[in-house]
């Protein structure tokens, strides 16, 4: 097997065996310090609450959430924008971007997160993750670290991706079941889908109105979805409302 | 043509094979199909793929992937019990050792079609006979799938017909089916026939794993 071939099979190996965040991240840790990197991030955008494992300083991502950087980290927007992996840091983002967004890379240095590289990863229905690989060492290139293995890198960010999902999920198995939505929740969803407003709803299942939003921010949040047409079309593509 | 047999622990000694089974999957069904699927960059996984597949590879004379279908025990989460059990209709899903489920079926017909009159036939019929070879390579006896009723109709008229769990219902945009495919020498040897060759299509033989 060639260097790289054999760093993606102990990864698979290893990650076959995480059942929670604190493995999870034991394995991606080896993987990062394998392929010459000194930390990494898997954050997860899915709703409200982001997901993060990763072995950067807490002190960093802590401040990172309070502040809520996930809005400003021009990473993550060129994540939400882009298909293929790409690198960042270095000389050139110190002067790119606005003001802002130069002091935020700024801060990330002095967090020992200097350059990296990341791949970006598209689930269904406009959620999004994105696997980093970061180092703070000025010398580093990390375009250079994976000229021979951005397959690999896109596929290890692919595989933890789903193997989070697969493990840790509490509602991975209530996510994929049909049962979890309510009578009442399918009903005010198959006529929301016939393109009745929350009024019409309220009298066609003689419910208050305030009831009808109720249950459907319930099959909303059940679903995992952003929106209520973003629900619609999860509970029509998963046949819950035949 | 042949197919190759993949399983977890030697995804790394086939890296660039792996990656272009993923490739291909991106290609069918997110880009043409447009399903509700994880894609980074030109590949394609779900959280299925996580449940120590095998993945049957369906090769080019020419030495490239045109075809692929993933094989999972039932043993453990299925897509028939876990993703679509609507398609049920309140029976049991099956959970057995002598039962793989498959999944992500396709062929590349843009790849395949060109090459002579008929090959894109031949190419779904050494496929379906990859699997019936895994099958019987795992000490199985059936395949149970989720599928759509257009290749319902393509396995009936390969000889392969799919024994029904439940009627029809409609999923998104397509008549989804859920049911069974039997294995039988006979049920192979007449593949071999229709797809004009003499015997295994399937190399590799580590899929004992398959139903473990």
């Amino acid at each position: 097997m060639s260097p790289v071939e054999s760093i993606f099979q102990e990864f698979i190996d290893a990650i076959q065996t995480a059942t929670n965040a604190d493995e999870f991240e034991r394995v991606a840790t080896r993987l990062t310090q394998r392929l010459g990197f000194q930390r990494f991030a898997y954050l997860r955008l899915t709703g409200e609450t982001p997901m993060l494992i990763s072995s950067y300083p807490k002190s960093w991502t802590s401040r990172y959430f309070q502040l809520g950087y996930q809005q400003l980290d021009p990473v993550v927007r060129r994540a939400r924008a882009e298909h293929a992996l790409f690198s960042w840091g270095g000389e050139a983002s110190a002067l790119a971007g606005n003001r802002e967004q130069r002091r935020f890379f700024d801060e990330a240095t002095t967090f020992g997160i200097r350059s990296g590289i990341t791949v970006p990863i598209r689930s269904g229905f406009g959620r999004m993750a994105a696997f980093t690989l970061a180092t703070g060492d000025r010398d580093l290139h990390p375009e250079l670290l994976v000229a021979d293995g951005k397959d690999l890198v896109h596929l290890v960010g692919l595989h933890f991706h789903c193997y989070v999902a697969a493990r840790l999920d509490v509602l991975s198995a209530s996510k994929l079941a049909v049962s979890e939505l309510t009578q009442r929740e399918r009903q005010c969803l198959a006529w929301t889908a016939r393109g009745k407003a929350v009024v019409d709803i309220a009298v066609l299942v003689q419910i208050a109105p305030r009831t009808v939003v109720f249950h459907l921010e319930n099959a909303r949040r059940k679903l995992g979805a952003a929106s209520i047409a973003q629900c619609v079309a999860e509970a029509l593509r998963r046949g819950l409302l035949s | 043509m042949h197919a190759i047999a993949l399983h977890t622990s030697q995804f790394g000694r086939h890296l660039e094979l792996l990656a272009a089974m993923y490739r291909l999957r991106r290609r069918v069904f997110k880009d043409r199909l447009d399903w509700s699927v994880s894609v980074s960059g030109e590949f394609e996984l779900d959280v299925y793929d996580t449940l120590g597949p095998t993945y049957l590879i369906l090769m080019a004379d020419a030495g490239e992937p045109v075809g692929s279908v993933r094989l999972l025990p039932t043993t453990g989460p299925t897509m028939l019990a876990d993703t679509f059990p609507v398609l049920l209709g309140g029976s049991p899903a099956p959970h057995d050792e002598r039962i793989l489920e498959s999944s992500r079926f396709c062929v590349d017909t843009s790849l395949v079609a060109e090459q002579a009159p008929n090959s894109l036939n031949r190419a779904t019929f050494i496929l379906f006979a990859a699997m019936m070879e895994a099958v019987r390579g795992a000490r199985a006896d059936s395949i149970v799938t989720v599928t759509d009723t257009r290749m319902e109709r393509i396995l009936r008229r390969a000889g392969w017909p799919l024994r029904r769990i439940a009627a029809p219902r409609q999923v998104g945009s397509t008549m989804a089916v859920a049911g069974f495919l039997d294995m039988s020498e006979q049920t192979l040897h007449r593949m071999y026939e229709q797809a004009d060759v003499n015997g295994p299509v399937l190399v590799s033989s580590d899929l004992v794993n398959a139903a473990a």
